[in-house]
Parts: structure tokens; sequence; C-alpha cells
């Protein structure tokens, strides 16, 4: 079986899941519930609305920014649940369901396997951050009006220079969320417990983002991996702040290079039974 | 049929996880290690050079990020998240990034977590943008601007002839209090620099060392940093952790309101604008590296009187929070509660008056005693 089928086949089955389509779903209405409750609270565009990100206020001079808010909000709790389900479960689950030997039995190879698992926990997590985005965007654009952008650092940009930074700020999100799925597999690979991994992300994540609070912890704070998350925000500077960017790049890649190889070393090694 | 790996070599896959691991935490420890230690190589300079550097270089064109990190050992002081309150500048780290043509055209943005506040001057122009209130705030500045006040221009006196004879009153003016060197070079954002070090000769300031780490090759100054007395990290440091000197783009230094922005209009270029800062009746007592600040006390009755008022603002908050790790002290001057910092010492007495410096607590109770 080729690779590009094995993991077109995996894709399937991951995408065709009810309680996966369930789960893309939830995350296109989250976009939807915070749009119509912005439209609904009509907030002043002097802010003091009290409370979220500053730029809640803005939305009512232009619906693209209910994709950023939508984007930061879900990026706290809702998106990694997504990211954290498929990629706990993606080799808990079969070893759990005793389907991973059946799996193994097909001359794949261990780590061919490994990588289409992760090829489709990427694919996933790129799925739910486009739904994020795409349905805030539709959501924005019928609520509020839309036109010329106005960037954190008062600068006007025009729409389709918004929109493009917007398709950044998506991908930037969605290469944090490839980084969570990482450790989420490296995670999967060490228990026969789809549950108990999805917990240990959600735990991992929740606790990486209590302790990037903690101003005495401030020197640690570039080291957690949900550190970098909401710095999407440098897309949203004029001009961009490149080097906050690829500080987030390179801690997601760092992340993903040491849960991937020991997601490998662990999956390729351990005697599997079941 | 599973296809199960000998031992050895199942062993041996574990060395993949494991090299990543340390080659990443080398690359870290590295880059730590390289941006403390390295030391490049420079012709020698004395203090008196250095100070004629200075005093000469007019700053280039830039662009860069400057960061201001606060650890003076405070308390946790309640978070209110703007860049500009009073906790904020006295805990933790703050960015800054700087575009700067001339004095009459530059930008200093403050980058917060989704929010953001620039300050942009245009020529007779400048903008404040409050990204968390949508809001901008235009001054107009007087046309003809006082003479930029940077430091050392303001400390040479206007009658030498030669910047190396203003260096050398200013070094004469300063002998007597401070002891002025130049430390081993270092490097800030990439740029070689020298390090120019004043340090108290009173040993009962609290302050170790002061040490402003000078470019090279234009003088400009590139960090700052207040030592505690035997501290080896600064207590209070700002400066570069990135500098290019190269022109900003010009649409980096201009700004129209936004639409949909709150616009507010202040004139400075009124007769006003020499006028002193509303100093609050505070003055100083004692001079140079022991000078103290007696504040009055209606600046911090709130505080004192602990409960505070039916609606404590954010200053309340802070001083209570200060106030909590404060302990009882007294003597002849009186009695009162000491904060004792590793840089700075406050002395909130009972009386009312507060006072504070960087110096000892012993200053600090003599200053209430002479003030009595």
């Amino acid at each position: 079986m080729s690779a590009a089928r094995f993991y077109n086949s995996e894709l399937r089955l991951v995408l065709l899941r009810r309680r996966n389509l369930l789960l893309l779903a939830v995350t296109a209405i989250f976009p939807l519930i915070i749009g119509i409750a912005l439209r609904l609270a009509a907030p002043h565009p002097d802010g003091g609305n009290g409370g979220g990100p500053a730029f809640f206020s803005q939305v009512a001079g232009n619906g693209v920014f209910l994709t950023f808010i939508a984007l930061s909000t879900l990026l706290i709790l809702v998106l990694p649940v997504v990211v954290a389900v498929v990629a706990g479960d993606s080799v808990a689950g079969e070893a759990g369901y005793g389907t991973l030997r059946y799996l193994l039995a097909v001359p794949a190879g261990r780590a061919r396997l490994l990588a289409v698992k992760y090829g489709v926990i990427v694919t996933f997590g790129l799925c739910a951050t486009f739904i994020v985005s795409v349905v805030a965007l539709l959501a924005g654009t019928v609520l509020f009006p839309v036109g010329p952008v106005t960037l954190l650092s008062g600068t006007t940009v025009s729409l389709a220079d918004g929109l493009l930074r917007l398709l950044f700020v998506t991908l930037y999100v969605a290469a944090a969320m490839a980084a969570l799925g990482a450790i989420g597999l490296a995670i999967s690979t060490l228990t026969e417990h789809a549950i108990g991994a999805i917990a240990a992300v959600m735990i991992l994540v929740v606790t990486s983002e209590v302790l990037d609070n903690v101003p005495q912890l401030a020197a640690i704070g570039p080291y957690l991996p949900t550190h970098w998350w909401l710095s999407f925000d440098a897309l949203l500077r004029a001009p961009a702040d490149t080097a906050t960017l690829l500080h987030g790049l390179l801690s997601f890649g760092v992340y993903a290079v040491l849960s991937g190889s020991f997601a490998w070393a662990r999956f390729t090694s351990a005697d599997i039974t079941s | 049929m599973v296809q199960v790996p000998r031992l050895s070599s199942r062993r041996a896959r574990w060395a993949v996880p494991a090299g990543a691991l340390v080659v990443t935490g080398g690359i870290l420890a590295g880059s730590l290690i390289t941006t403390a230690q390295a030391a490049p190589g420079l012709p020698a300079r004395t203090p008196a050079q250095l100070l004629v550097q200075v005093a000469s270089a007019t700053t280039p064109p830039l662009t860069g990020t400057v960061v201001e990190t606060a650890s003076f050992g405070l308390p946790s002081l309640p978070a209110t998240g703007s860049p500009t309150s009073l906790s904020s500048l006295l805990t933790g780290s703050h960015t800054i990034r700087v575009w700067y043509a001339s004095p009459q055209h530059f930008r200093l943005a403050v980058p917060q977590s989704l929010s953001e506040s620039d300050v942009i001057r245009d020529g007779g122009t400048a903008w404040l943008w409050q990204s968390t209130l949508n809001k901008v705030t235009k001054y107009t500045l007087p046309a003809h601007a006082p003479a930029e006040a940077t430091g050392p221009d303001q400390t040479v006196p206007a009658q030498p002839v030669t910047q190396q004879q203003a260096a050398q009153q200013v070094l004469a003016a300063v002998g007597p209090t401070t002891a002025v060197s130049v430390s081993s070079n270092v490097s800030v954002a990439g740029q070689a620099a020298y390090a120019l070090v004043l340090a108290p000769k009173d040993h009962r300031s609290l302050v170790g060392q002061v040490q402003i780490d000078v470019d090279a090759r234009n003088g400009v100054p590139l960090r700052l940093q207040v030592f505690a007395r035997g501290a080896s990290t600064p207590a209070f440091q700002v400066g570069y952790t990135a500098i290019q000197f190269v022109t900003p783009a010009a649409a980096d230094l201009t700004f129209t309101p936004p639409p949909g922005a709150t616009v507010t209009r202040e004139n400075l270029s009124g007769g006003d604008h020499g006028k002193a800062p509303d100093t609050n009746g505070v003055t100083t007592i004692g001079k140079d590296w022991l000078t103290v600040l007696r504040l009055p006390s209606a600046s911090l009755t709130p505080g004192v009187h602990g409960s505070g008022a039916a609606a404590p603002g954010e200053g309340d908050a802070v001083l209570n929070a200060l106030l909590g790790a404060a302990t009882p002290v007294h003597g002849a001057w009186g009695s009162g509660r000491l904060l004792r910092t590793s840089l700075v010492s406050v002395l909130i007495t009972d009386a009312g008056p507060a006072y504070v410096g960087a110096v000892e607590p012993s200053v600090l109770y003599a200053a209430a005693q002479s003030s009595h």
C-alpha cells in the first residue's frame, strides 16, 4: 500500500468518525456564538467593554476582526481539545481497540505508520483552524460592516492586505496546533487508554497556560509549549514583528521534533501485543 | 506477524530523542552564554575618552527593540495589564520597538498581547495611539522645540573648548563621590560595546554600580544596568535586544488616525511647555548617590490607613501590597514601617511623610530626623 493511499484511508477514517465530525461542528459553532453575542451587545467603538481581548470592541467597526477574536478565544481551550482528542486517540485508541497489530500486520513499517498518523493529526488541526477562520469571517461579514482593516498599531491597511494577514495568522495557529499534535502523538504511544492520553495532553496545555501567567515564572515562559500561541498578533502590527513570529515558529518546530523523535523511539521499540 | 526489532537496536533508538534533547539544550545554553560572556576585542579607551565619545555622538537612524527589566525583589504586585501602570513598571519585563530617524521623526511602540500603544513624532505633530481604547491623542508641538535633553549634554558645561576638556570636568565633578572606570567589553544586541562603570564610593548607597554599555562604532548608549551592592545580576536594566543602524521606512514614521477612533487634540505649542512638572510637594534630602526623596503624607494616606477609600484605585492596591511586606521600625526619628529591597529602601513614618532612596535604612532615618 503506497504511503499516499495509506494516508488517505487513515484521514477518511478520522474525518468520518462521528465524534470527530462533532468536534469540527463545535469549532464552527463557537465563532457564530461569539459573533452574535458581540452583535447583540453592540460594543461602543470607543471601547470600555471591560474584559476580554482588547480588540473585542474593534469588531463593531470591522467584521474581519471577528476571526482574530474567534481564534484568540478558541486557542485557549477549544482548538487544543480538538487536536488533543485526535492526537491522543491516534495510537492509544488503536491499541485500546486491539486494532494496532492488524495495522502493523500490513507491511507498512512502524515509522511509516507513525508518519501517516502524524500527517492526519496535522491535517485535522489545519481543518479545525481554517473552519474557525472561515466561519468567523463569514459571520463577521454578515453581522458587521467590512472594510479596510485597522491593525493593532493604528495603521489602516486595505481589506486585501487584511485578509492576507488573516491567512498567515490562520497558518501560524495551525502550526501551533501541529506542534501540540506531535506532543499528543508522543503521549499516545505511551498508553493503551486513549482517554488517558487525551486527558494528559489537556492537563499539559492547561498547566503550561497557567505557568505562563505566573509573573514570578516569567523566566521560563518562553520555553513553555503554549507561550507563543497568541503571538500571531505580531502579524497584526505594522510592520509585522517577524522576530516574534520566527521565535514562535522555532518553538513549535523544536517541540514537534522532540516529541516526534520521542514517539518514534517509543513506538518502534515497544512490544505491541494488542 | 509483528516485526519486533532486536533488543539492542530497540534501545539504540532512544538515542535519537535523547540526542535531539541534548542538542536543543546545548543550543539554548550556548545562546545564553554567548550573550553573557562574549568580550569583543576593541581598542582600549579611558573613561574620559569614552565620555567624549558619548557626548559627541549623534544618534544615527536606527530600528531596534528595547527591553526593560526590573527585579527589585518587591513582593508580587497586583497586575493591571496596562503597560504604563505603576506596578507594571516596577516588576517584570517590557518591550518597546523603536524606529528612529531624527529627534523630530521617530516612533515608539509598546506591544502587548493583542494590543499596542504607540508614540509617533512626525515633525511638529506627535501622536499617541492606544489600541485598547481605540483612542488617538494628537499633540501639536512648539515650532522650535527646545534642544533634546540627552543625558551627557546636560552634564557638560557650556564653557569648555574641547570635548576632552568637558570630559575631564565631568570626571573631576563626579570624582569625590563616584569611581568611574571602563570594564571589559561586552556585546549588546550583536554590537561590540564599551562598558562604562560608575560605582558610588559611599557604602551607604545600595547601588553597587551602574554600567552603561556604549556602542564602539558610534557612541550610542546601548544598555543601562543598575546593580545592587553585591549583586551579580542587575536589579534594573534597559537596553536594546536587537538594533540595526538603518533609516526606518517613511511609512513607519507617519500616522493617520484610523477611522472610528476617538481623536483628542492637545496643543503644547503655548507658553507653558517649559514649566516643570508638578512635583506634588515631593522634596529631596541629601545629594548624589545618597539622595532621599521625601513624599508628603497626602500621597500615601490611603495605604497608611490600611483599608483605603471606598473604591481603592490601582495605586492603593499596589501600595497595600508593598506595605504588607514592610516591617515596623522605630528610633529617635519616630516610628514607622520599612520596606527593603535589593536596590531601594522605603520608610513610611507614622507621622505621615515617606522617605525613598537607593540607600541603607540608616540614611533614611537620618533624613527623617533632619526634617522633623
